[in-house]
């Protein structure tokens, strides 16, 4: 049937798979006081790509926050680059190295936030992202928004990844993981 | 680009004391023994205090 339906149309199957768009996969709550957050069954073979979105309530210090994806912590590719508020740039980028950032987070009680799309973390093929964060910060001109991106250079299908941030411990907010349809 | 200040390991054990870290998989939250607090406080020395 076709989209958008009319009052009393009858709704199939697979009317409703094909116009069902980011489907919530699982959702953690952030605990207390916690180095890293690991989300175990956020990949399946039911979705090619993903939307990650993580709001970090508050740190108990500013630091960058990093993705990995399973237990893999080396040959990953990408990073971060940002701008700070008063306008100066910076960056984070690995090169075949360990578990890259893909966001900030801010001391006295601010958090962070990113928005990241995933492609393929299941499939025995490479796993890329990109994605938008913005580093919740007033004083001192630490707070910035900038985009993140990578790869990990392997045909590893993964399930799961983990959230840690340098330095600091996370205090509430969630992680939200959404599969796109593909119809 | 800056360069900022990076976290000592004694600053990090000042900070950071042993029995006050905890990790969490999906909705449950574990305290870290301190072997693995031992290794979080390694990993972590280096790390920039402001994020760059």
């Amino acid at each position: 049937m076709g989209f958008p339906y009319s009052s009393g149309d009858v709704l199939t199957a697979a009317d409703l798979n094909a116009s069902s768009n980011l489907v919530l996969v699982t959702e953690v709550t952030i605990g207390t006081s916690v180095s890293s957050v690991t989300v175990s069954n956020a990949f399946n073979s039911t979705y090619d790509n993903y939307r990650i979105i993580i709001d970090i309530a508050s740190s108990s210090s500013d630091g960058a926050f990093r993705l990995q994806l399973g237990s893999t912590t080396t040959s990953y590719y990408g990073g971060h680059y940002g701008y700070r508020w008063t306008g100066v740039a910076y960056s984070d980028i690995k090169n075949n190295g360990s578990q890259p950032s893909i966001g900030a987070s801010g001391g006295g009680g601010r958090g962070g936030y990113s928005v990241i799309d995933i492609n393929d973390p299941h499939q025995t093929d490479l796993t890329a992202w990109n994605g938008m964060w913005t580093y919740r910060r007033i004083s001192s001109g630490l707070g910035a928004f900038g985009f993140c991106g990578g790869i990990v250079d392997n045909s590893t299908s993964y399930t799961s990844f983990t959230v840690a941030v340098d330095s600091a411990t996370m205090t509430g907010g969630t992680i939200h993981v959404y599969g796109y349809n593909n119809g | 680009m800056i360069t900022m200040a990076t976290w000592t390991r004694q600053e990090l054990e000042t900070a950071y004391p042993d029995g006050t870290i905890n990790v969490q998989i999906d909705d449950e939250v574990t305290l870290m023994s301190t072997e693995e607090w031992n290794a979080w406080i390694d990993a972590q020395v280096g790390t920039e205090k402001e994020p760059a």
